[in-house]
């Protein structure tokens, strides 16, 4: 609701009463500044959320209430040059929220199978709810001015503040790894999922400001700027249940590679014939595409990373994508570009994302159907030299040992050393130096296990000792 | 936070550092706008008892001029409570291309400024547009008195240039 509050309000605002061109330099340089420590200070969100006792509800209560001050400010200085650096600060401070709940969420939900679900409805309710809020801050603007808009906003983002403290206690999963979550969300199928987010991201962050400098340049009134922000909420809004049964029909991965595609297609409508209708109808498309993309997201993390729940892990991908908004913002200030030609970039944009994810899908499963499926061993190995490449050799050689447990479950490959037979008997993994020592052992058994063919010097001599 | 602060803090004294006039010893240019605008609302009220109150006010720079923020920022401030003044960076956000003669938007007026030339005195060029065959065009030389910019005599007429939309 204080979001929408804010938006409405920047209607009565100096955007719309001095020259863009004038305004540019400024609206740059407070984008790189406040933006450049919330690149810094966003993912110890993480942290602070992990390690300090009751962190989560600490996060969402400093953003929201710091949230509400700056609202107040901002309400007695919509005219005033201080409206670019205040506009800015309550743009990291929602940025700073949206990276909090998101990493707070899949730490709140104890069953991690439910995080798409309990997503889907935060975003619906956040879309209710912004349904709710603008017909009332358009009220308020018409009986009032834009000040008093904010100020209701700042009262929004109170009650938000109020409910932060009734938070229930995180369930964070003491045993899991903080390494075992950082190997997960760093797996091939997460960084493409993220990959793919953050174009949209970087997508709507663009769209934003190049939509926003278009209507303003060409005399359109402040109501059409309403009529997008509806158009891409309804699309967000539909996206929540749109999603599931998209998910039907597609594979998770499929799922966000069709997220891009919708937008595409209405771009090249709107960069064809550039106007109100077509421009609405690509908002709602980016909102409808933004969300299902965004349930797939979820739904790829809950499937590949399992085990990641702390906010720390979370709070590093979020950044992420909220660095690609501002990336996307940035671009389109110093651009410049005519309104078709940025709808254009965007429809080239989500059509290249989109063509190579499909692209490298269909490598995958070409690849898949020439190998075959990658057996456990090798990829109980990469996930053993994913932990040793970070430092965590302990790890590494726990997964090393399981890796050759799989391939050889009673030493039937030999040569098999002493010190690994012992290691197995006791069922404890050895650290330090002998723990290099197990994953180059597994190497050599696994490599053995799985020679193909041509190699017929039989299994190689394991050298180190 | 405090690294924030910090950037924050430098960032404002950069912008307010831009602002600063080079002139100390003259009037601010935000004065001599006011002056300008007063004197072609009041013409414009003589000529065709139309006033702009609650209405937009368009605001253009002509030709190589430009308005510094800080000046628009003022502009806006000091004419809230009777008009809404919008600088633009397009004519078709002042002109409404629905109609023929593409009529200046809200039935008030576009005024385009042309550059202001250094000096003790300042010499303008001002344009008033209603429509694409209503434009006016004014020659202003302006003088610092008693710490403020006055118009010195009768603005004089001259072609349109600046305004001039060709249909």
């Amino acid at each position: 609701m204080g979001e929408t509050m804010f938006a409405v309000s920047l209607a009565g605002s100096l955007f719309f009463s001095v020259s863009l061109d004038a305004a540019r330099p400024r609206i740059v340089l407070y984008l790189a500044v406040t933006m450049t420590p919330f690149v810094v200070l966003a993912p110890l969100v993480g942290r602070v959320i992990d390690r300090v006792r009751g962190g989560h509800r600490v996060v969402l209560l400093a953003t929201l209430v710091m949230r509400m001050v700056v609202a107040l400010l901002l309400a007695s200085q919509l005219k005033s040059i201080l409206f670019y650096p205040e506009a800015f600060v309550m743009l990291v401070l929602a940025k700073s929220f949206s990276v909090s709940r998101n990493a707070i969420v899949p730490v709140l939900v104890e069953d991690h199978d439910y995080l798409t679900i309990v997503n889907s409805r935060l975003a619906r309710t956040a879309a209710i709810a912004g349904a709710l809020a603008s017909p009332i801050a358009v009220l308020v603007l018409q009986l009032t001015d834009a000040g008093w808009v904010l100020r209701l906003g700042a009262v929004a983002y109170g009650l938000g503040a109020f409910f932060a403290l009734r938070l229930p206690v995180a369930h964070v999963d003491p045993v899991t790894s903080p390494l075992v979550e950082a190997t997960e969300l760093s797996g091939p199928g997460v960084r493409s999922a993220t990959w793919a987010m953050a174009a949209v991201r970087g997508a709507i962050g663009f769209s934003l400001f190049h939509l926003g400098f278009i209507l303003k340049q060409s005399g359109e009134p402040a109501w059409v700027f309403g009529a997008l922000a509806i158009a891409s909420g309804v699309g967000g809004f539909i996206g929540t249940f749109v999603a599931a049964r998209i998910r039907r029909v597609l594979s998770r991965q499929g799922v966000l590679t069709a997220a891009l595609v919708l937008p595409a297609l209405v771009g090249i409508v709107a960069t064809l014939r550039f106007h109100r209708v077509s421009t609405s109808l690509f908002a709602f498309a980016l909102g409808l595409g933004a969300s299902v993309a965004r349930r797939a997201f979820d739904g790829v993390v809950q499937t590949e990373a399992p085990h990641a729940r702390r906010g720390r892990a979370y709070a590093g991908i979020e950044t992420q994508l909220e660095l690609a908004w501002v990336i996307g913002a940035l671009l389109a200030i110093v651009a410049r570009a005519p309104d078709w030609l940025g709808i254009g970039v965007l429809t080239a944009w989500f059509a290249v994302v989109a063509l190579a994810r499909e692209q490298s899908r269909r490598a995958a499963v070409h690849l898949q159907a020439e190998v075959g499926p990658v057996p456990l061993p090798l990829r109980l190995l990469e996930t053993a030299d994913a932990l040793a490449a970070r430092g965590d050799v302990n790890q590494a050689a726990v997964v090393a040992l399981a890796a050759i447990d799989v391939v050889s479950p009673n030493s039937a490959l030999t040569p098999v050393d002493d010190r690994l037979e012992s290691w197995r008997r006791c069922g404890t993994a050895p650290t330090g130096a002998d723990a290099e020592l197990l994953v180059h052992f597994a190497h050599e058994l696994v490599a053995n296990a799985y020679s193909g063919p041509d190699d017929t010097d039989g299994p190689r001599p394991m050298s180190r000792r | 936070m405090t690294v924030g602060g910090v950037m924050l803090a430098g960032a404002l004294l950069i912008a307010a550092c831009g602002d600063s006039d080079s002139g100390r010893n003259q009037p601010s240019r935000r004065d001599a706008y006011t002056v300008m605008i007063d004197w072609l609302l009041e013409t414009l009220n003589a000529a065709f008892g139309e006033t702009c109150e609650n209405r937009v006010v368009f605001v253009e720079a002509m030709g190589a001029s430009d308005i510094a923020l800080g000046d628009q920022v003022d502009l806006v401030n000091d004419y809230e409570d009777s008009f809404d003044i919008r600088f633009i960076d397009s004519r078709e956000e002042a002109t409404d291309d629905a109609f023929d003669h593409l009529p200046v938007r809200d039935e008030c007026v576009l005024i385009g400024f042309g550059p202001m030339a250094n000096g003790a005195d300042l010499e303008v060029r001002a344009e008033t547009y209603h429509r694409a065959d209503e434009v006016s065009a004014y020659r202003f030389e302006l003088t610092v008195r008693d710490d403020g910019w006055v118009i010195v005599g009768n603005p004089q007429r001259v072609d349109a240039e600046g305004l001039v939309i060709k249909q």
